[in-house]
């Protein structure tokens, strides 16, 4: 279950301040391909704001992170979208009154470069077409395709999220408490799903659950106060004192 | 499927009006002709507020401009007719691209307020500049006769009027449909449901908005053009914030986002100024409280309403 | 050349003194854009309430102090149920509010228009004395104007940075719904914060009165200058409005004497815009709705 390919995701001494609160603070770490990375912590240790600054959401206010190779610091969130990078949002973060076909289809239109934006019909472009439906049919939702994302329940909801941002085709998926709010049988669905997807991609990987993230990690990030304080594989983590004392009373 | 429901409301609009150019009185003809160059420009602002949710308050800056456009292309350039329609378009574009570039960056509320304050600015200038532009008391031309395949017409006849700024209205229509579904159209829903998410799926948002403001600029030019040509006449007021709120209240009223709804604020908007100021000189109060009572029955505007009801 | 320099004093203390009045107007937008969110087309016709109410109130009363302490009342009286029954119903929605305070402005414009009639008017200077000031004439009436601004922008800032009910609003400017969540009756502090903003620029209207013409357009003009200030200093930004606010009207003050009015207007905006090519915030703006 272990990964050696090529440094896909490289982050130095990366920090980020709100005035004088480091809600990052010196992380740097490295996500190698095919690798399932967790990151995980106790609520405020700064994983959705680390996030958000390799996303491109948040400049860091030092430091530097490295996409296959290439400086992503400080590039605006859709360049960095088209080098290679997707995610999810904690909260479902979608198109209300937008089809869930319609909104897959966005991403994958804007990768593909299928051109006439201004005069082709859209629903005639069948490349784009049929890559969103592919994508429609991985994440299960393929009954689903014409409904408002609006109407769909709560955990159908967070697999768009993730269909969403498998639209772009990214190498590095950033999903961030996946199962969060779902009921059992629909994490274990989503669970399977990143299984799955782990197969074409490296995965980056909030989440609470314990369990999911040993059944699913390769290896663990552990952040506190913005700082990194653990790195290993699960059976390092699993052991190590500092990481029992964090999450001494949490919920596993 | 909500799109056929648009399209045939908005054709049996088209058909509607050409009917009525037939068969009513000059005075009734000429108040439709209002109407219609009114649907255009509201068509065009609901680019902007329905379709990006950008709420701009200066789209008068880009009336007044298609106004003076053709205006003085006549005056100064002894243009034709198409010319200075042209030459209408045309300039509220580059406006459009001037003014699009300093706002779209901006964040909602600051959008709005910037967007009135050059509007404003521009109304400052057009009174005060009152060599080029008449000031309030405007500039009245005669507007040439122009010549299509096989027959000379003239504005002056009020059925070539009539029809000439139909033929622009169902242009304009066509055109936004075409858009509207085209990869385009797609984007620009993307972004008023979540412009954020947008970003991370990989497009340049600030392009796009840009493109928005621009084609509804665009339209707010050509309404102009039509309007100066039909009056024979432009004057500093077209500048006047009165003029930037008036399509906000048509796609308020006659629905955001629809394409075709902002056409029944635009009508609605007209027989009430038509046949309030007759009796009451004070109608804009009436109008006022028209808005209030508007918004507070209906926030999705009346096709808005008719549509969802229907079953989209 | 010593001449052409007082000259540029006199335009500069006229400026100052104006922007002092604008500052308050600008506050007040400042405030209800703060806490509310919402843009408020109608501030400007506030503004000139509050002038056709004093130039209508002061020979009634026949003190220029009750008329400054009365308008204030009757303007309360009339905010709080545009805020209550017109404005609270569209929360969140921010085009539709912003549309709903443009109908209100036609209808202030429109009754102004039918009761105080559409010539412009001069009132009466409330304090008819001058001053011989290196060798210039000024208006004692403009003093009172500065001291009195100051003296209110004095009382705001002790209000918002000395007491529990500022503590309050100024909670609510920073965070919302983290002030709702703390237990903050938010309904109060919407009232009372769009109250405070419509006296704020009626007062302005109140002690502008006799030094420009009371018509029912007046509105318009300050509006649009209070728009520029509050961008320029940053929406939600106190210090940014009240720096921006003394800035930007002696600055138009002084190209008064090189420019038309209009050129000076114009200058402004343009440097507005430069302002918003760097800083899209202002130069203060920070919180963003």
């Amino acid at each position: 279950m272990t990964a050696d390919g090529e440094m896909l995701l490289e982050i130095v001494d990366v920090s980020r301040r709100f005035g004088g609160l480091a809600a990052v603070d010196g992380v740097s770490t490295a996500v190698r391909k095919g690798e399932i990375r967790g990151v995980i912590g106790p609520n405020g240790a700064g994983k959705t704001t680390l996030f958000n600054v390799i996303t491109g959401e948040l400049r860091p206010s030092s430091g530097r992170i490295f996409l296959k190779g290439e400086e992503i610091t400080g590039l605006p969130p859709h360049a960095i979208c088209r080098k290679g990078l997707g995610r999810t949002f904690q909260l479902t973060f979608v198109f209300p009154e937008m089809t869930v076909f319609d909104s897959v289809w966005v991403g994958v239109y804007g990768t593909m470069k299928a051109g006439g934006l201004f005069f082709s019909r859209a629903d005639a472009l069948r490349g784009v077409k049929e890559r969103t439906e592919e994508i429609c049919g991985l994440v299960g939702l393929e009954e689903r395709m014409n409904d408002l994302a609006s109407n769909l329940s709560y955990g159908d909801q967070k697999v768009l999220e993730i269909a969403m941002a498998l639209s772009t085709g990214p190498s590095l998926l950033l999903l961030d408490e996946p199962t969060q709010g779902v009921g059992p049988k629909e994490a274990d669905t989503i669970v399977e799903l990143i299984e799955c997807l782990s197969k074409s991609m490296s995965i980056l990987l909030i989440e609470h659950d314990m369990d999911i993230i040993m059944r699913l990690c390769h290896n663990l990030t552990v952040l506190s106060f913005g700082r990194v304080i653990a790195e290993g594989s699960c059976e390092v983590i699993g052991s190590n004192d500092e990481v029992q004392r964090l999450y001494l009373g949490e919920s596993t | 499927m909500a799109l056929v429901d648009r399209r045939f409301f908005a054709l049996l609009a088209i058909a509607l009006f050409a009917v009525l150019g037939l068969i009513l009185p000059q005075g009734a003809r000429s108040l439709v002709i209002q109407m219609m160059i009114f649907s255009v420009f509201a068509m065009g602002y609901d680019v902007c507020l329905g379709l990006t949710n950008q709420c701009s308050l200066g789209h008068s800056i880009f009336f007044g401009v298609g106004a003076y456009g053709a205006i003085l292309a006549i005056v100064h350039l002894k243009a034709g007719v198409l010319t200075s329609l042209a030459g209408g378009v045309g300039s509220g574009l580059v406006f459009a691209v001037l003014v699009g570039i300093v706002c779209v960056r901006l964040s909602e509320a600051y959008f709005v307020i910037v967007t009135a304050i050059i509007s404003a600015v521009f109304h400052l200038l057009a009174m005060d500049l009152t060599w080029l532009t008449g000031g309030d008391d405007g500039l009245s031309v005669s507007v040439p006769p122009f010549a299509l395949p096989g027959v000379t017409l003239s504005l002056y006849q009020p059925l070539v009027n009539y029809y000439f700024v139909l033929f622009f209205l169902a242009a304009a229509y066509l055109l936004l449909e075409r858009i509207v579904r085209a990869p385009l159209g797609k984007i620009f829903v993307s972004i008023r449901e979540n412009e954020k998410r947008v970003r991370f799926l990989g497009y340049d948002v600030l392009r796009y908005k840009l493109i928005a403001f621009v084609l509804s600029a665009g339209l707010g030019s050509l309404a102009g053009a039509l309007y100066g040509l039909t009056l024979r006449y432009a004057s500093a007021d077209y500048f006047s914030f009165y003029w930037s709120v008036l399509p906000v209240v048509w796609c308020l009223v006659g629905g955001l986002g629809t394409l075709a709804g902002p056409w029944i604020g635009a009508v609605l908007m007209s027989l009430f100024q038509y046949y309030v100021s007759a009796w009451f000189t004070y109608y804009l109060l009436l109008f006022g409280i028209l808005v209030l009572v508007i918004l507070k029955v209906s926030r999705k505007g009346i096709l808005g309403y008719i549509l969802e009801r229907g079953g989209r | 050349m010593s001449d052409w320099l007082l000259n540029l004093l006199f335009l500069l203390i006229n400026g100052l003194v104006w922007g002092l009045i604008i500052a308050l107007i600008s506050l007040g937008l400042s405030l209800i854009f703060g806490v509310m969110g919402i843009v408020n087309m109608a501030h400007g016709d506030l503004y000139m309430v509050g002038a056709v109410l004093g130039f209508s109130l002061f020979p009634f009363l026949g003190n220029f102090w009750l008329a400054l302490l009365v308008v204030p009342v009757i303007v309360a009286l009339i905010a709080a149920p545009m805020e209550r029954f017109i404005l609270r119903p569209y929360e969140g929605y921010h085009a539709v509010t912003m549309i709903a305070t443009v109908g209100i402005s036609f209808i202030l414009q429109q009754a102004a228009l039918a009761w105080y009639g559409g010539v412009p008017k001069k009132m009466v200077d409330p304090w008819p004395v001058t001053f011989h000031f290196l060798g210039v004439d000024y208006a004692g009436y403009r003093f009172l104007i500065a001291a009195v601004s100051i003296v209110i922008l004095a009382a705001i800032w002790l209000f918002l940075y000395r007491t529990p009910y500022g503590v309050l609003i100024r909670a609510s400017i920073q965070d919302r719904d983290m002030a709702s969540a703390m237990g903050i009756d938010v309904n109060k502090v919407l009232i009372a914060t769009f109250v405070l903003g419509s006296v704020l620029a009626a007062v302005g209207g109140v002690l502008a009165a006799p030094v420009t013409q009371v018509s029912y357009l007046m509105g318009n003009d300050v509006a649009l200058l209070a728009f520029i200030v509050v961008i320029i200093g940053g929406l939600g930004s106190l210090e940014g409005t009240l720096v921006a606010a003394l800035g930007l009207c002696s600055l138009e003050g002084v190209m008064a004497c090189l420019l038309s009015p209009t050129q000076s207007r114009a200058a402004i905006f343009v440097v507005m815009v430069a302002i918003l090519m760097v800083r899209p915030r202002g130069l203060f703006g920070g919180a963003e709705r």
